[in-house]
Formats: C-alpha cells, structure tokens, sequence
C-alpha cells in the first residue's frame, strides 16, 4: 500500500454519521491505543517542560479580532475559552471570538458552506481526514512561509505530522493531535463470563472465534459484537483490506478510486454475516436504531461485549462506571499486523490528525498565526488543553504529559505509543477528495445487505460504482 | 348625469390640477416604501431562485466554480437509484400521510363542532401536537418511544405482544413517521373547524325537517359546503408533506437509514448538496420537486370543479 494512502479509521468511523461520532475526539484519543503498548520501549529522555516555543516578543503589535472554530463537546469548549483567554492574555491587542459546534458532521457541513462563501474564520479546527476537500490557496492561507520564517514554530513536531497537513508541499494545517482506531471490549464483563481478553495481532479467524465463544458465554440481551460500529463503519474494512495486501484508494486520473477488488468487499460483508447468523451479534434492527447519544451506545449500556466505538471511549466508561458495568479497554483491531520492535505503523492502523488552518480570506493573518503558534507552543496552553483532540504533537509538551501524575497510567502508556509513532515519522495522509460519498454510500449498502435486502455481489458493485464516481473528482 | 359621473370628473378635473412636481414626489414616495419589499424580494427570493435554477444546470461542489452541464443533472436523476428509493419513499409518505390527516382532522373537527363541553379545552388539546410535531426535541422523543424498549413496545408488551424495532426495522420506520406526521393534524383541523361553523344552519335544519339521516346530511351538506376548505387544506397539507424533513432527519440520524426507508426526497437533496457536495445535483433536485408539486397542484386544480362547490355556483 501507498504509504501516502495510509488512512485514518479512527475518523473514518467518526465520519459514518452524527450516529455516533460526532463531536468527541477528545481526551479519548489517547486512549485508543491502550493494552497494546504495553511492550513499547521508554519514553524518550526526559526534555524540559517548560515555557518554550516560539511567541513573538512584539505580542502587542498584533492586533485584530480573528474568529476560531472547532467541533467538541461542552468540556472541550470549556478548556478551549480557557486557553483563549491565556492567548488573550498574552495578545492583549487580539481578540478571539469563539465559534464552536456540537456535532462532528455539522461542523464541516458549516465549514463547506463558509468556504463557499469565502467566508472561513481566520482559525479554524481541521483533521486530514476532510483536509482534500479545503485544501486551495482561496480556501485555506498556504502556511509554508509562517512556518519557514518561524511565526509559527513547528520545530517541536514530527515532520510526518507537518506532512499529513500538507499536499503537493504546501502546508494547510498544522497539526495539533494525534489519535487512532483499536477494537474496545467491556473488559470486566469479559472477566466475569469467563471470556479470554482480547489480544493485539489477532487475525480474523482467532477474531470470529473470540466472537462466537464469547456469545456462548454471555448471557441473553448481551451481544458479543455490535453491528453498527464494526460492520458498517469503514473501520474494520480497513483492517481488511489492507490484511488481504490492497490499498484502499489508488490514483486514477485526476482524482483516486477504490484499490481493491469487489471481491474483497463481499468477502467482508459474507464475513460478518456469518457472525450475525451465528449470533455473534446484535440483529441489524437492533444496530440500526442504537442511541447515537455520547455514552449511551450499547457499549455502554453493557449490551454488548464489544466495539470499535473508541471515539466515544471515555464517554463511555464513565456511563459504565456509573452503572457498575465494568472498564473498557482496547486492543488493535483484528487483521492489524503490529511489527513487534518497531513503532513504526504496519498495514491495518491509521493514524489520524487534527489541527489548526488558517483562512484565506482572514484580515488579520498576522494575529492568526500567533494564536495557532501559540496553541501548538505554549506550555501553559498545552497544559490546559492537555491531548484533548488527540496525543498533542509538540514533543516537549507531549513528554510534559507523559511524566504528568495527573495522567493515569494507562492514558501515559497511550502517550507514549503515539511518543514512537512521531519520533519515527509515521505518515500520516489525506484521504482523497469525495471520501463523505464513500462514508455515505458504505454505510447504505451494509445496511441494504445486512437486512437482506440486497445481493451481496450486486451491493458491492453498486457501492464500487458510487464511490468510485466520487472518488474520481469530476 | 349621475352623481357617480360628476365625482369622476371632479377627480379628473382635480387631478389635472395637481402640479407635476407633486405627481413626482408622491411616486418617489410610493416607490421608497415599496423599495424595502422589493430589495428583499430581489435578493432573498427571485435572486436565489434563479442561481439556484442556474446551478442545476451546472457541476458544482461547493469548492470550485460551478461548471455549465446542461441537461445532465437531471439526466442523472433517472439513473440514480437512490433518487428513485427516495421518490418512492416520499410517495408512500405523501400518500399515505396526507389522506389521514385530512380525515383524522375533518373526523376530530367534526367531533369538536358539536356542542360540547369544555370545547375550548379539547381544541387546544388537540393542536398542542402540531405546536410539537415537528421539533427536533420531539422527534427525538419519538425516536425513545418508538425504540425496541421504547413505551409502545412495554405497553404492547402488557398485552403479550413483542412489539419490532419499529424505527430500526426498514418494513416498519416509515409508517411511524407517518405516525408523526398525522399526530399533527391540529392546523388542518382548525381549519376545518372554522369552515364547519361557516356552513348556514337552515341548511342543516331543512335536513332534518326532511328526515336526513347524519351520513346523508354530511354527504350532501356538510362536505360539499367544506369542500373549498377540503381543497385547500388537501394542497397545503401534500406541500407540506413533500417538504417534510425533520423528522426523518432526526430519527435516521441523517441517513435516511434504515436501507433508505426513511430516505425522504428532502433529506436525499440534503445529503446531495451537503453531505456529498453535490450542490448542482442538489438544486436540479429540488426544481424537479417544484415541478412535481406544481404539477400536482394544477391536476387538483383542474379536477376542482367537479368536487369543490364555491357558494356563488
């Protein structure tokens, strides 16, 4: 596979509708990867923590008010006032005003439309994920000269970071945090029934098998598996395609299409329809109308064993601590190789990115620019954001964070995992321009098969012919 | 001469009177009260409108500059099956919800017309719905109660029925949105109330002097004197049905799921414009909508005159 068409699952199944994903990539990223970086070598040495990075001495120079948009949920919101108030604090000529939204999915719709109108905040929240869709000079403001004359200090961050928000050289975003996909399981329940916990570098049959011994053991109105995040989210398929040697987008053209074979994708869906009819999992009424509310997912309601759910992890386990359900914890997802002794990523786990843009037509650049130099640098901004949208890039802020006793052990091992990923540069890209068509389209026709409703070869043509006209670019 | 003739001529005579600079100021004045109505109407109407009828003729993502593609938008709509599943849909919708509504509300608004007690109180009971009907909180309400363990299913459950998954089973979501949709019926049957009041007592009295039963008296009086009411509430009731969105919004989360059976034609034009970035798709969308309803309404239209009764005929 491409290493530039490495993906993201983790935004993937964030993507696959306001059902689930939406607005939380928060502290949770840094979770995503626990129980499986057990193994990881020591942080790196020990650097300062300190101030550093690189403010302008003439903060009050710089004037302007400049609007700033993310997506989050309330504690989100409340952690990023308070670092615009130290911002404002610091830029006593600048004043930020704060455009937030809830929801995942409305958020880049609102992005769309304000890009339409030429009308993008001077800062705005991006990820990689939806970056193809922005990523024109009129769009976004070109950041390779605030970079290159130090405005914005990226010396702290991985190159392959700066990479996955640049196309064709030209940098649009600057990344901020880092977060991945694993497979999450009720580890307390799996304990009391007497289930094996799961395991990294499981492949799909040691999976199936995990699965279908599990549901033998639960007890009724307990599901092993929950068809809504593992089957119709594109998370899983990754996994598989990229276990079965296959890219999952190959150029073509001007645009991208699908690298793998029809075949492949009717193998994945006949795969988890032999799960459902061995009942492994909940029925497809069940998944189709699971709550779509942040930690009221069937996850957490201890109504199935496990998920991919990790965007909604923390929500999640605090549900579950309240109704003395058990913990969660995560593993990679199966068909995903983890090449022992290395940190670098192998096939079947994306790593995915967000950060900070600047817009276009923002009137006042010189101010932009200091706030996302001053939220990618300042250590007391890191310190109260902490790796809430994912592990925080900045390598002096993330060793901050991994000596931090306030962190849990279990959140600093994550850490420390994504510490590797950036000292080794894993790539981390875009996905291509018409991927929300490849998200909507994915998800109606697993449902169309997982109702029966369709033939199984049929579905995956049709799916192959709308994704592959939206992926074109044309 | 009659008196009419002489004030005309009086007008006449006084108009030609006023000096032309005054004829000159009034129009500016009449032209500067107009100008509010009329700038809005340029730019918030007529102006989208046409951009948008231009954009259905154009390839546009919302991120580039629309591209001129003729007929193609509207060409790809026949070979778009989801295009057709969501036609379907809004059919089934449309023609389901539409008939009840209308006689649940002329049922309700019948009911309502007779002298009743605490008759104030019933109405607002029954237009409370349409206050709610199409919130988004209420839509997620129905999403709880309409659950596999919602309260229709435990109520159901009493009686030793296991209710389905009725929002997550596709034989069975769309007909609860229709369930939605005429719970809401309150406009509609205000509407009818006030017609029904309008209907001459002497009519129904020489019935009953006449021995007319009550099926008899709604056929020949009640109905063909609420006819015109019948007509209107019928258009704007489809119109309003073939818009709905909300609902299947919310409870589908977007998706129109599950398998498109929730997919109305509004939501499939959402999902088209922003969802897909389809937004010249979109709008060849939404005028073949227009065109279907216009084209609707001027069937009923033309069929009026054999059902609909106007008093001066």
């Amino acid at each position: 596979m491409a290493p530039h068409l490495a993906h993201t699952q983790w935004s993937h199944r964030r993507r696959l509708g306001s059902r689930r994903l939406g607005y939380r990539t928060g502290a949770i990223a840094v979770s995503t990867v626990l129980g499986f970086t057990g193994t990881l070598v020591p942080a790196e040495g020990a650097m300062a923590a300190g101030s550093h990075g690189g403010v302008p001495t003439a903060n009050n120079k710089i004037t302007g008010q400049i609007q700033f948009s993310w997506w989050g949920d309330t504690a989100r919101d409340n952690i990023t006032y308070d670092v615009i108030k130290l911002f404002e604090k610091a830029y006593p000529g600048v004043t930020v005003s704060p455009e937030p939204t809830a929801n995942y999915n409305n958020y880049w719709q609102q992005l769309t439309v304000e890009a339409a109108a030429h009308d993008v905040p001077c800062v705005v929240t991006t990820q990689n994920t939806y970056l193809a869709n922005y990523e024109k000079p009129t769009i976004l403001l070109p950041l390779n000269s605030l970079v290159k004359s130090g405005t914005i200090n990226t010396s702290k961050i991985s190159q392959s970071i700066i990479t996955g928000g640049s196309r064709d050289g030209t940098i649009y975003m600057i990344g901020t945090g880092a977060a991945s996909n694993a497979l999450v399981y009720n580890s307390t329940m799996a304990h009391k029934y007497g289930i094996p916990p799961l395991t990294n570098n499981m492949d799909w049959s040691q999976f199936r098998s995990w699965a279908e011994g599990a549901a033998k053991k639960l007890p009724s109105g307990v599901n092993a598996l929950d068809l809504t995040t593992e089957y119709a989210s594109l998370v899983f398929l990754y996994s598989w395609v990229r276990d079965n040697n296959y890219p999952f987008y190959v150029k073509s053209g001007t645009g991208y299409k699908l690298g793998f074979p029809e075949k492949s994708l009717a193998n994945y869906w006949n795969f988890w329809q032999s799960l459902t009819k061995s009942g492994a999992t909940n029925t497809p009424a069940q998944a189709a109308e699971e709550p779509t509310t942040s930690g009221d997912d069937y996850l957490a309601q201890g109504k199935v064993l496990a998920g991919d759910d990790t965007a909604n992890l923390l929500a999640d386990q605090t549900t579950l601590d309240s109704n003395g359900l058990g913990t969660v914890k995560d593993v990679l997802p199966p068909g995903t190789a983890w090449a022992k002794g290395q940190f670098a990523v192998s096939h079947g786990l994306g790593i995915d990115v967000s950060g900070m843009s600047i817009g276009a037509d923002c009137k006042y650049m010189p101010a932009a620019a200091a706030f996302v130099n001053f939220w990618t640098n300042n250590a007391a901004a890191t310190k109260v954001y902490d790796s809430n949208n994912g592990a925080v890039t900045n390598s002096l802020d993330l060793q901050a964070q991994l000596r931090s006793p306030k962190n849990p052990e279990p959140i600093r091992t994550s850490l420390t995992f994504f510490s590797h990923l950036f000292k080794d540069k894993t790539p981390i890209n875009f996905d291509p321009s018409g991927y929300s068509t490849v998200v909507t389209d994915f998800q109606t026709t697993t449902q169309a098969v997982q109702f029966g409703k369709a033939n199984i070869p049929a579905e995956a043509r049709l799916f192959f012919k709308e994704a592959n006209a939206a992926l074109s670019g044309r | 001469m009659s008196a009419i003739v002489m004030q005309r001529e009086r007008d006449t005579e006084h108009r030609s009177t006023i000096r032309p600079s005054h004829r000159r100021s009034d129009r500016r004045a009449v032209l500067a009260f107009l100008a509010p109505w009329t700038v809005g109407l340029i730019l918030l109407t007529l102006g989208p409108l046409a951009f948008s009828l231009y954009l259905s003729f154009t390839h546009y993502n919302l991120f580039s500059a629309p591209r001129w593609a003729g007929l193609s938008n509207y060409g790809s709509m026949f070979r778009d099956p989801s295009f057709f599943a969501s036609a379907r849909v809004t059919a089934t919708y449309v023609g389901i919800s539409v008939p009840c509504v209308l006689g649940g509300a002329l049922a309700v608004a019948l009911l309502l017309n007779g002298k009743l007690r605490g008759l104030a109180f019933y109405r607002t009971l029954f237009y409370i719905p349409t206050l709610l009907g199409s919130t988004v909180a209420i839509a997620f309400v129905w999403t709880e109660v309409f659950s596999s363990s919602g309260v229709v299913n435990r109520v159901l459950s009493l009686v030793g029925i296991t209710g389905p998954a009725w929002l997550g089973d596709p034989s069975t979501a769309l007909y609860t949105l229709i369930t939605l949709n005429v719970w809401t019926f309150g406009t509609v049957m205000v509407i009818f109330l006030a017609g029904l009041r309008q209907i001459p007592r002497p009519l129904y009295e020489a019935a009953q002097v006449d021995g007319a039963g009550r099926l008899s008296v709604f056929r020949n009086i009640t109905f063909p004197m609420l006819s015109p009411v019948v007509f209107f509430n019928g258009i704007l009731t489809a119109i309003t049905a073939f818009q709905s969105f909300t609902p299947a919004y919310i409870i589908s989360s977007g998706t129109g799921g599950p398998v498109q059976s929730t997919l109305l034609y509004s939501l499939y034009l959402y999902q088209q414009g922003f969802v897909q970035y389809n937004m010249g798709y979109a709008a060849a969308l939404a005028w073949f909508m227009l065109a279907v309803i216009a084209g609707l309404t001027a069937v009923a239209f033309a069929t009026a005159r054999f059902w609909v009764h106007y008093g001066d005929q």
